[in-house]
């Protein structure tokens, strides 16, 4: 098994503008195109906390998205635990997602017509090893969920929300968890939590996080910090 | 075993997280499955009706005889076919309604089923998704419809065809025909789900989450990422769907439904001109025309902002345009049987028949009387003589075994130059029936075969002409289609004789003439003929006429021994027949234009919702409430406006070529009622329109305009 559990090779990424539309093909032309990532190359260890910081406007959502599997790159490959994964099927990469790979996102995503428990257990339903996580209970009891876990969504807090955003990302206890500002829609002292709660929870099970802010503070209880500026990783 | 039991709880937690989905949509469903229940009954209903129709016939012909059934048979065949092809187009409506709804509701949950994606889901689930949806909700609407159809068509067998209107070996059939419907249902929820949720299922996760083009970027990637293939085939994989469904419900209504082949193909024909002009309607003229005028036109009024709207949304677009049209098409026929069957049969009778009334004389004498009269009143007309013959009489063929009489129509005169009378020298016209009792020639099929299909061999006796000469050039030069028009006559030379003369050519006719009221077996021309004319033979005058002359020919004949049949009695005998009939196609109607309604009334709202910042922007800038909605609604309206007019006038021009072509008949429509049907078309979707704006500014709750 390779040594780094992340592994991203000459990643681009090139949005093309409405006028760019009506050609055939890729223009070589750079007129009508956008180039969000130029060239990102960076590697990542197991059992670490990165931060992805820059900008607005920077790339950092459209890295992590290239990151995590759920957008591809224009050019360059990213390889997942050993796996090249844009190579793989679609199943394969369903599969592999639901195995190896947690996702936070800033506006949380539940599922609305879920309960707060149905939205933890959910990615449990796809998984073909296991329908059952023994600990659900002990966790929601650790984040102050226990007593929500009929709730739905609406009438769960921000924090809530994200707590519950966050065990339904480490259910299948995931070997790489990508977060998008995880922090951002929460006020200072309830981020602050959370984050303790992810270094805690990473340093118990050596799993990996990539996550995404603007915000230095969260940046600084990161083991690493990678750049970006204008698509590029500047440091 | 642990795996296998492992995998079928892992299925069973997959159909139940999919379920618990729809926890929020519990109006959605429940007005789909009122949908579902609908048009199950009214499926149900037509299938027991049919049925019952074809047990009630046999034993009708296994009781009275061929003869005295085939008259019965033949109407309602006829009324069958007409049914058949209404539940055909209503199911088309229906499904299109259907699927309207399934696509809103579904697409409601894109977010989430794309957060399902991000955690493992995959295309194979989306089918676990539609059986769970099709099971449930399958099955229940297939038995509540079953229970209503049943209820509805008991209620309806015993209006109309009184005590003992439903043959026993129905309730025989009553399992069949559930099991055909419980086949129907499942099938289209499953394909309509998988429409959807295959287009929802495979687009981009960044598109949905992050509101980016990610579809366009990808779509630049040709030949670099295996996405790009795999983007083209969502897009053909929503479409097999589409196919898939249609047809599923083409080969569906064919075997379970009676509809004639004919019919069928031709409707068919029908639905793809009507579908290829509609189309190439929006993609060429709606389309540029919305583009044109949007790049070319800026900005002055709210029109100017529907205008810029219309369209955007494609599949919404064309779920509407398909749900318009077929709900058109089918008030457009029903309206035209309701309100006018008896002018479209006085004119298919005249145009099809070549006339409408028959004057028969009982004294041999009258008819010198009564062609005066009618000189006088300058009415044209074609005189005949007709008689009931002994099938002895026939020299040179065979004698059926049972003997028996038939009536014979001898041409005397052709005043009128009414082409419908016009038998080629030497020639002689017989009726399919005849031909086939005296050995000249032989149905598909049995005689009692109530389907109508008349497939002509001709029968390897004296001439022994066998089907390779038909298939010969020889032969094939030798078919012709009558001058007739409706008569498709085949010439052959036989050497055979009839009433002692030698036929070396003569015609076959294959004429319906359950409408006649001649029901003559052999028409021959008598100056080729010379049968010899004494009294014994009845002077027939065949008149074409309005419903007018018809009264002043019953007053001028009215001194003279002289019976009169007009077509008005038979016309007035079928146009009740169809009016019992039409409370079955009204309720399959009423079944449609509810769930139109509610297909509109839910898509409407919606959209009102979902669009209710845009609408408070253009009131917070000045528009009133009602000029806001208007923004919304003109789309709806633009949309049912184009679909309906372009319908009506498809059904004007092609309804012709279908009957004509079809059905070898003629009915035409009429115009003004196909005019009233595309404008109650527009009206009624401007009605739900507004209903729906009215129900939602009462639900809106806080308004950001605070002084309204």
């Amino acid at each position: 098994m390779s040594e780094y559990i992340l592994e991203v090779n000459n990643v681009s990424k090139i949005i093309y503008t409405d006028k760019c539309k009506k050609s055939k093909g890729v223009s070589d032309k750079p007129q009508g195109t956008s180039r969000i990532l130029d060239n990102v190359s960076f590697t990542l260890e197991r059992g670490k906390i990165t931060a992805i910081v820059g900008k607005s406007g920077s790339g950092k959502s459209t890295l992590l998205s290239i990151v995590s599997g759920i957008d591809a790159p224009t050019t360059g490959n990213v390889k997942l635990i050993g796996e090249n994964y844009y190579k793989l099927s679609k199943r394969k990469k369903a599969e592999f997602r639901n195995r190896n790979i947690g996702i936070l996102f800033q506006n949380y995503h539940l599922i609305p017509e879920l309960t707060c428990e149905e939205n933890i257990r959910m990615p449990l339903c796809f998984s073909s090893d296991s329908n059952d996580n023994p600990r659900i209970d002990e966790w929601m009891n650790a984040v102050g969920l226990y007593d929500k876990k009929k709730l739905f969504p609406r009438q769960l807090s921000g924090g809530e929300q994200q707590r519950t955003a966050i065990l339904r990302a480490l259910v299948n206890k995931p070997q790489i968890l990508f977060a998008d500002e995880p922090t951002g829609a929460l006020d200072s002292k309830t981020g602050r939590q959370i984050m303790e709660f992810l270094v805690a929870y990473t340093h118990r099970s050596n799993m990996t996080i990539v996550l995404v802010t603007h915000d230095m503070e969260i940046a600084g209880m990161c083991d690493r910090q990678i750049e970006l500026a204008d698509g590029s990783v500047v440091g | 075993m642990d795996g296998k039991r492992m995998s079928k709880n892992s299925v069973l937690t997959k159909i139940t997280l999919f379920l618990k989905l729809y926890r929020g949509k519990k109006a959605e469903n429940i007005i789909l499955l009122l949908l579902y229940t609908l048009l199950s009954s009214a499926i149900s209903m037509v299938l027991l009706v049919q049925e019952n129709n074809s047990v009630l016939i046999a034993d009708g012909i296994s009781k009275g005889g061929f003869s005295e059934t085939e008259k019965m048979s033949m109407l309602y065949d006829s009324t069958e076919n007409i049914l058949g092809i209404i539940v055909v187009i209503t199911l088309f409506a229906g499904v299109a309604g259907v699927m309207c709804l399934i696509h809103f509701r579904n697409h409601e949950l894109m977010k989430s089923m794309v957060i399902l994606r991000t955690y493992g889901m995959n295309e194979k689930d989306i089918l676990y998704k539609a059986l769970a949806d099709a099971l449930i909700y399958g099955i229940i609407s297939c038995f509540f419809g079953y229970v209503i159809g049943y209820g509805l068509f008991k209620g309806f067998s015993r209006d109309i065809l009184g005590a003992g209107y439903i043959m026993g070996a129905v309730s025989g059939y009553s399992v069949l025909i559930f099991g055909k419907l419980l086949v129907f249902m499942p099938v289209l929820i499953i394909l309509c789900n998988l429409y959807t949720d295959l287009a929802i299922v495979n687009r981009p996760i960044v598109e949905v989450l992050y509101e980016r083009n990610a579809e366009i970027s990808r779509r630049r990637l040709n030949g670099r990422t295996d996405d790009e293939g795999k983007l083209a085939k969502y897009i053909i994989d929503s479409r097999y769907a589409a196919i898939a469904l249609c047809v599923f419900i083409m080969l569906y209504a064919f075997a379970a439904f009676h509809i004639d082949g004919a019919a069928f193909k031709a409707l068919m024909i029908m639905a793809a001109f009507i579908f290829a002009f509609s189309y190439i309607l929006f993609k060429l003229f709606f389309r540029l025309f919305v583009d044109r005028v949007r790049n070319n036109k800026a900005l002055h009024t709210l029109r100017d902002i529907t205008r810029c709207f219309m369209c955007a949304r494609k599949r919404r677009d064309i779920l509407l345009a398909c749900v318009i049209s077929m709900g058109t098409v089918l008030i457009c026929i029903v309206s035209n049987i309701r309100f006018n069957i008896s002018g479209i049969l006085r004119s298919a009778y005249q145009d099809n028949m070549g006339y409408s009334i028959l004057v028969r004389c009982d004294d041999y004498e009258d008819r010198v009387n009564v062609r005066e009269a009618l000189k006088e009143m300058k009415i044209g007309y074609t005189s005949a003589y007709s008689k009931l013959m002994d099938y002895s009489d026939l020299a040179g063929i065979e004698e059926p075994d049972d003997g028996g009489k038939f009536w014979a129509l001898v041409i005397d005169e052709g005043t009128d130059d009414n082409t419908h009378f016009r038998v080629p020298e030497h020639g002689v016209v017989v009726e399919s029936y005849f031909a086939g009792r005296c050995g000249l020639m032989e149905q598909g099929g049995s005689y009692g075969d109530i389907q109508g299909n008349q497939k002509y061999n001709v029968q390897a006796n004296n001439g022994q002409i066998s089907d390779e000469y038909f298939n010969s050039e020889q032969g094939n030069n030798r078919q012709k289609k009558s001058e007739q028009g409706q008569s498709e006559q085949m010439n052959i030379e036989q050497d055979i004789k009839l009433f002692g003369g030698h036929i070396s050519s003569w015609q076959l006719s294959d004429t319906d003439q359950y409408l006649s009221l001649v029901n003559y077996n052999v028409m021959i021309n008598y100056n080729d003929w010379k049968l010899g004319i004494d009294e014994e033979w009845s002077p027939i005058f065949l008149i074409d006429a309005s419903k007018l002359q018809e009264k002043m020919i019953a007053d001028a004949v009215s001194d003279y021994d002289c019976h009169i049949e007009s077509a008005s009695g038979l016309i007035d005998e079928i146009s009740q027949l169809m009016k019992d009939y039409m409370r079955i196609i009204a309720v399959t109607a009423a079944t449609l234009i509810l769930v139109i309604s509610s297909v509109f009334y839910t898509l409407i709202r919606k959209d009102l919702i979902s669009r209710r910042t845009e609408l408070y922007m253009y009131r917070v800038f000045g528009a009133t409430g009602s000029q806001a909605d208007m923004v919304v609604f003109g789309e709806y309206i633009i949309i049912a406006l184009v679909s309906s007019v372009v319908v009506t006038v498809a059904v004007l021009i092609i309804g012709e070529l279908y009957f004509y072509y079809g059905l070898h008949k003629h009915f035409p429509f009429s115009v003004p009622i196909l005019l009233i049907t595309a404008g109650t078309a527009m009206i009624f979707i401007f009605v739900c329109c507004k209903a729906a704006g009215f129900i939602s500014r009462k639900g809106a709750g806080v308004q950001v305009i605070r002084d309204e």
